[in-house]
């Protein structure tokens, strides 16, 4: 299509709006309201052009291109009402800054932003030099504004966590309210009255940690202004610096803009080219990244025990102290656990050196097993044992998703964005599970079970797609089922696991319908002693289904490790917590611990050696201790769940004496005398890792793309039909107590258990808390935060009582992290029965 | 059907009802039975019959004898002598105010004698509840035409032929908007009854779902059948519970009687409506704003194009009328587009419902050919204005209209005459005003009902009509400075070239056109601190004139302020530092005294207006 702006013809393609088109070639309209991933507003009238043969204005962010449109983007009536409308917008806005006439030099010699109650002027705003409405008037030209200011005098809120809310600033622009709707499908934020009384809050003008905000700061990144600023801007001085690193804190692989000055870290905004993410991000990588690395309990020394107490130390005494503990244990009296979270360069040398200077099969590179050891497990030996390829991106794609098990806002932040695009395109969300897992506001489907009883959810499914001539998967899938399935979907068994024929009806329906299907799994059904079954179910499923696998791993990663130990043909991978039940019997007498390990509390080692980055309750047991660096602060190729290659740069330099896992491991291989160690420099680590991951692995393939682009190769294990699976006696529901399903916390950062370390997210998440039916709660006579104990006969797991509507009687929810006292039973188990009682 | 031998139409509009239509209803019924009259004397509850000034109001049929201000007591002595004796009761009747005699009927009253009804063709002489007396008078039979002898095309074209333009205010051409719709591709197609009338003054579409429902309910399947939509929806104000109840009981019986849902009059045509209540706003009458509502979000407009008949409600296409507008299609395929273009004038065919309100004798509904003079209106069916004081404008659109001063009285009401003049037809309020309205006043209050109800989405009139009405405020306190007229021409023109919906476009006219015909009057309330029509209370100032006082000490008692000083028969004086302006002395001092002055403006000018007014106050 071509069309003429300013007498310059342009040339279209697609169907962009007429903003994104003058824009796109290089014509500057401005506006307040639009956004790239918005609906357009038309609210803020800036932009409005004149399109000839049109008597009024159109705004240029809302009206679309027709062929041969000629279009004046200025003219003296357009300038006078673009400035009119700017001096209106700043009546309601404090303007002084603005117009003033010192602008200049008080720009050049006043640098500080001091921390004030109430912002006047644009010197004292945190938004100060990274404002749109700045820049709107910088464009445009505001001499003076002939009006009389009007300050709306809201309050400041500052009662939620992360961010403040300052009103006055606020011009109406809608950006927040729309990205909430709009992208993170939340809803939380709307405009409340009307005219010049309008303002943006919450339903009920509740904080927002009452009204379901997840603090992902999508608004917060969206604000034009500083009516929306992350707290710790207010003190802060502007960036000199921006680094696009990989996040770890989940498998979702998003890149966040790490901004620096003078070498600290001062805020994690989402990268808008973040191949995953797109400018989105979550609470962990949005607000949690400077705390997790300036917290004060960072490890920046070697410590080693000298009479009983744990004293800093140096280098060589320390490596000296590890290296003679160690060298005291023979081969399989020592094990090695590391976190989910470090990078493939760590994961080498870590790998490495259990193999080859500890000589031993117990390394672990998985907290719990993850869902790709699940699945190796599940289809190894049938062929490629590559777990299922995909992209998230085929979430939007589909026109209807099931979830199974998953609390896909939380844990998997990227996958959830591209529900709420399928939703927002007509597609269906089929969210099925217990608790949390089926209680998503935006479903259309809730598929409720009990605890621990997903496998009959899906078996029942799975029967009413078998009897669907209509299904796409054709015939796949349909042999292997038939006696297994009779027995799990006759209807006292779907009573007793608490599901609705009539919903699993529904959902077989939906899933047959037209478009494209998407079932979504993760290691909450996946992973414990019932989830090879589970994960076989799923897989089943959709194939039944004619439906895409999409299998999500929650470390960060998780995928990318799983990769290189498959590759390396290592020793078998055993998850950490399996580790600790050796230490609980004692076959393991040492132990090198590099990240989370549940249930080790109260089982020492006779030889601890930890690295970290903070002391933790771990830690603190330990003979030697060495500080590690940071994820932001060194470089690490990291593999996202989707299988995606990225490579993350260092942003800050490293704090104190910590050095890079892969380091300490290669200084302390050396000091031990093996052979290959001692590497000084991560880039021929980097290099072997790369060669691993390289289809074929062949040797010399270092040009694989670390810019997410390129992908380890994935994909549908060549099985012929249904992978068999067999099922386990079956469990009676529990006859007493309650049946408590524990989910592992997504806040755990190698020894820093964020959940309860930063009181932001404490707020947020409530560590520590049991989710029971207020009839359950009221049986016990417990309160709303009282706290209880939740017995089984291997221990007790003590939390503060939430009440939940969602549960159904007779079963409850609790969400544990590494510092929670709680027994390993609670912690690899999915599903226990516990009897309940108030704390005394 | 019993044969009566007359009826008694009680008027059962909001106005009448207000001041206890249903009583006198009710007292009518008993005492009909009392006299066992109850076989031969039928008492109908109709819709508005449009003279709301005089209500309650019984109408006797077949005399065509018109009762005015009907109270519960009048009763026995109606039915005594009209209908038992024959003697038509006089002191019931409407009698012009220049002349004793009364008018005994109601076509020869001269407020409806120049009306044309088509619209309201039904009102005063059926029972809207009842929806064979609708059938009766041909009701539905356009329908049935439309169905069985027509084409969409060809019922497309004859609204087109007719020439009907929107009734709502912005005058498009109907039959433009419904043939686009039945061009628009998607599915399925939607219709939408606009019934959020929300301009102060405005009653008309009020009445016309109260009188005649029906009518509205036989256009729109009418427009269904012409665009080839299955679902309408009627979105009717919540603060017209009325309305809501007649429509509800109509669409009712519509679907009983097979004129609504399936297969209607059994030609295999679906139509069928859903009445949604419109939540309290009036931007929510702007048609983007009102299929926001519709879907259930904030009643935010939103930019157009595209336009609703492209893409409306859920995406559809989508035909958006007013109530009058629908009202108009029966009458049109029923009669012929020849004859309604036959009526107006000739780019404004058919006729116009208009509110007359304000300063006017008869208060009322009247529904008059596209072109009537508006002389005609405000003097012939007004009656002019009362207590013989002398017209100086008349409002036409409501906030989003203007002023028509009295020097333009002769122009003809239709959609070009009154655009050129400034003003606009807009949904047909009339809001007449006299020498002792202050046109200043006029265009704030318009000002703070947009203000009231702007949506807030767009920055121009979100603020920028607040920054109007405070200059306005401030002119009306005498604090108004001389670039304040400049000043306000500048805001509104940012306020209607930069809105995004119609709200906020035209919220600056009624203050353009008090500009452009009454400058004079800004400027006396700027330069010389004087309100000319003496209503600015800033301005006023309350003197005692020392000749004519009596000293009866009644003002004195009466003021709230302890304003006046005085002793028995010696003249009282007035301290202008305590008064507050109230005008409570004024309104005691004896009629045969009037010595209290009410002025504006400083000495000279107060002097002035004293001499001007000659013995008035």
């Amino acid at each position: 299509m071509n069309i003429t702006i300013d007498g310059r013809p342009i040339t279209i393609e697609g169907k962009p709006t007429l903003l994104a088109a003058a824009r796109a070639n290089g014509i500057a309209i401005p506006s307040l309201c639009d956004h790239p991933d918005l609906r357009p507003f038309t609210g803020c009238r800036l932009c409005l052009v004149e399109i000839s043969g049109r008597r009024d204005f159109a705004p240029a962010c809302g009206t679309y291109p027709e062929e041969g449109m000629s279009i004046r983007t200025h003219t003296p009536e357009l300038d006078a009402l673009r400035r009119g409308i700017l001096e209106l917008i700043l009546i309601e806005h404090p303007h002084a800054c603005l117009i003033c006439a010192e602008k200049a030099g008080c720009d050049e010699f006043k640098s500080t932003i001091r921390k004030v109650a109430d912002v006047t002027g644009c010197v004292l705003c945190p938004n100060n030099g990274r404002c749109d409405l700045q820049n709107v008037v910088e464009a445009v030209g505001v001499p003076r504004v002939p009006y009389p200011a009007v300050y709306r005098n809201f309050d400041v809120r500052r009662e939620d966590p992360f961010f403040d809310r300052d009103l006055n600033l606020c011009i109406l622009c809608g950006k927040c309210i729309r990205v909430c709707e709009e992208v993170r499908g939340a809803s939380v934020l709307s405009f409340v009255h009307r005219g010049p009384k309008t303002f943006v809050s919450t339903a009920f003008d509740r904080p927002l940690l009452e009204s379901g905000c997840r603090f992902c700061g999508a608004c917060v990144d969206v604000c034009p202004t500083g009516a929306l600023v992350e707290r710790v801007q207010r003190s802060q001085p502007r960036p000199e610096k921006t680094t696009s690193v990989v996040c770890p804190l989940c498998g979702q692989g998003c890149r966040l803009d790490v901004e620096t000055r003078e070498g600290r870290v001062l805020s994690t905004p989402p990268d808008e080219a973040g191949p995953v993410n797109r400018g989105q991000a979550c609470v962990r990588g949005r607000f949690l990244v400077r705390s997790i690395v300036d917290g004060d309990k960072r490890l920046l020394k070697p410590m080693v025990r000298q009479n009983g107490e744990l004293v800093p130390a140096g280098w060589d005494e320390a490596l000296a102290a590890a290296a003679a503990g160690l060298a005291r244990f023979g081969p399989n009296e020592t094990a090695l656990v590391f976190s989910p979270l470090a990078s493939l360069e760590d994961a080498h040398m870590f790998f490495r050196f259990g193999r080859e200077v500890l000589k031993t099969d117990r390394v672990a590179g998985e907290t719990f097993p993850s869902v790709w050891s699940a699945w190796e497990a599940l289809v190894g030996g049938q062929g490629s044992s590559a777990p299922p390829g995909y992209r998230l991106a085929a979430v939007s794609e589909a026109s209807t998703v099931l979830t199974i098990g998953i609390d896909a806002p939380v844990d998997h932040p990227m996958a959830w964005l591209g529900i709420v695009k399928s939703l927002d395109r007509g597609g269906r969300l089929i969210a099925a599970g217990f608790g949390r897992a089926a209680d998503v506001p935006s479903a259309s489907l809730r598929l409720t079970c009990r605890p621990g009883q997903d496998h009959v959810l899906m078996a029942s499914l799975a029967s009413c797609l078998a009897g669907n001539p209509a299904r796409k998967g054709g015939d796949k899938g349909r042999r292997a089922w038939d006696a297994p399935l009779e027995a799990l979907t006759k209807p006292a068994r779907l009573a007793a696991a608490g599901i609705d024929r009539e919903q699993v009806e529904k959902a077989a329906g939906m899933l047959s319908g037209d478009g494209l299907s998407a079932v979504l799994v993760d290691d909450t059904i996946a992973v414990g002693p019932d989830g090879g079954r589970n994960l076989a179910l799923a897989r089943n499923l959709a194939l039944l289904a004619g439906a895409r696998f999409i299998l999500l791993g929650r470390g960060g990663n998780e995928r990318g490790i799983h990769e290189l130990a498959r590759r390396a043909s290592g020793p078998a991978r055993i998850p950490a917590d399996d580790i600790a039940l050796g230490l609980g019997a004692g076959t393991v007498k040492a132990l090198v611990q590099a990240g989370p390990m549940p249930g080790r509390r109260g089982r020492k080692p006779e030889f601890l050696v930890c690295l970290d980055t903070h002391l933790g309750p771990d830690a603190a047991d330990a003979d030697v201790v060495f500080p590690a660096a940071a994820f932001i602060e060194t470089t690490g190729i990291f593999v996202n769940t989707e299988g995606r290659i990225q490579s993350s740069p260092a942003a800050v330099g490293l704090p104190g004496e910590a050095r890079p896992d892969w380091l300490i491991v290669s200084l302390l291989g050396r000091r031990m005398g093996a052979e290959g160690f001692g590497h000084e420099d991560a880039r021929p680590l980097r290099d072997e890792v790369l060669e691993k991951l390289a289809p074929g692995g062949r040797p010399g393939a270092t040009s694989l793309a670390t810019d997410g682009s390129a992908f380890v190769s994935g994909g549908e294990p060549e099985i012929p039909g249904l992978l068999a699976w067999t099922e386990p006696e079956a469990a009676a529901p529990g006859t007493h107590g309650v049946r408590l399903a524990v989910r592992w916390s997504n806040a755990a950062f190698r020894g820093l258990d964020a959940a309860r370390e930063i009181k932001g997210l404490r707020r947020l998440v409530r560590p520590g808390s049991l989710s029971l039916n207020p009839a359950d709660a009221a049986a016990i006579g417990a309160g709303e935060g009282q706290e209880v104990e939740a017995v089984c006969k291997a221990g007790t797991l003590t939390g503060n009582v939430h009440i939940s509507e969602v549960l159904p009687p007779g079963t409850a929810e609790a969400v544990v992290g590494p510092a929670d006292p709680a027994e390993r039973e609670f912690l690899g188990r999915r599903v226990v029965h516990v009897k309940l009682r108030r704390k005394t | 059907m019993t044969p009566y031998r007359a009826h008694l139409l009680v008027c059962a509009g909001t106005g009448c009802v207000s001041c206890g239509g249903f009583q006198v209803k009710k007292a009518l019924e008993a005492e009909l039975r009392r006299r066992n009259l109850q076989n031969e004397i039928a008492v109908v509850a109709t819709g508005c019959n449009g003279f709301c000034e005089k209500g309650p109001i019984v109408s006797v049929l077949p005399d065509g004898i018109f009762y005015q201000h009907v109270s519960v007591e009048d009763v026995p002595d109606l039915v005594e002598e009209h209908l038992m004796k024959g003697r038509p009761v006089r002191r019931l009747m409407y009698t012009p105010p220049e002349d004793a005699t009364p008018v005994p009927k109601m076509k020869d009253i001269e407020f409806f004698r120049h009306q044309r009804l088509v619209v309201l063709r039904n009102r005063g002489r059926i029972d809207p509840e009842k929806i064979e007396e609708y059938i009766a008078y041909e009701g539905y039979e356009a329908l049935a035409k439309a169905l069985t002898e027509m084409t969409p095309e060809s019922v497309v074209a004859e609204v087109t032929a007719a020439g009907l333009r929107g009734r709502g205010g912005a005058g498009f051409p109907t039959g433009v908007k419904w043939e686009s719709c039945r061009r628009a591709s998607g599915f399925p197609k939607y219709l939408v009854c606009n019934g959020d009338e929300g301009d102060p003054g405005a009653f008309m579409d009020r009445s016309v779902l109260e009188a005649d429902p029906h009518a509205v309910l036989e256009g729109m399947t009418i427009g269904a059948r012409a665009v080839g939509a299955e679902k309408g929806f009627l979105y009717i104000r919540n603060e017209y519970p009325l309305a809501l109840d007649r429509v509800a009981v109509a669409v009712k019986q519509a679907r009983e009687y097979g004129l609504l849902g399936r297969d209607i009059l059994g030609t295999g045509f679906d139509f069928d409506v859903e009445v949604v209540r419109g939540a309290g706003a009036f931007v929510s009458g702007e048609e983007t704003a009102l299929m926001a509502s519709i879907e259930g979000r904030r009643a935010y407009p939103r930019q157009r194009p595209p336009y609703p008949a492209q893409q409306g409600l859920w995406g559809k296409p989508t035909v958006i009328n007013n109530v009058e507008t629908w009202a108009n299609v029966p009458a049109i395929i029923r009669r012929g587009s020849a004859w309604f273009s036959g009526l107006g004038t000739e780019k404004s065919k058919g006729t116009k419902i208009f509110s007359l309100v304000g300063r006017i004798n008869n208060t009322g509904l009247v529904e008059v050919p596209m072109g009537i003079p508006l002389r005609d209106v405000i003097y012939k069916i007004g009656g002019g204005i009362p207590g013989g004081r002398e017209f100086k404008a008349v409002q036409i659109g409501g906030p989003s209209g203007g002023c028509i001063p009295k020097d333009l009285v002769d122009l003809p009401v239709d959609y070009e005459s009154l655009k050129n003049a400034g003003s606009m037809m807009g949904s047909g309020g009339l809001i007449v005003m006299d020498e002792d309205t202050c046109m200043v006043d006029i265009a704030l209050y318009f000002l703070n009902f947009t203000q009231e109800e702007s949506c807030g989405k767009c920055a121009p009139c979100r603020i920028g009509t607040r920054q109007m009405s405070e200059i306005l405020t401030r002119i009306k306190m005498g604090k108004g400075t001389e670039d304040d007229i400049t000043r306000l021409e500048d805001l509104a023109l940012t306020v209607k070239r930069g809105s995004l919906c119609g709200l906020g476009q035209t919220a600056p006219n009624p203050v353009l056109t008090t500009l452009r015909y009454f400058r004079a009057e800004y400027e006396a309330h700027i330069l010389e601190h004087r309100c000319p029509a003496l209503v600015c209370k800033d301005l006023l100032t309350y003197e005692i004139d020392p000749n004519l006082c009596v000293g009866c000490l009644l003002c004195k008692k009466n003021c709230p302020a302890g304003a006046v000083s005085g002793e028995l028969k010696k003249p009282h004086v007035i301290d202008q530092g305590l008064c507050t302006k109230c005008g409570v002395c004024q309104s005691v001092c004896p009629p045969k005294v009037s010595a209290v002055r009410k002025s504006s403006g400083g000495a000279e000018a107060r002097a002035r207006s004293r001499t001007e007014a000659g013995g008035g106050s």
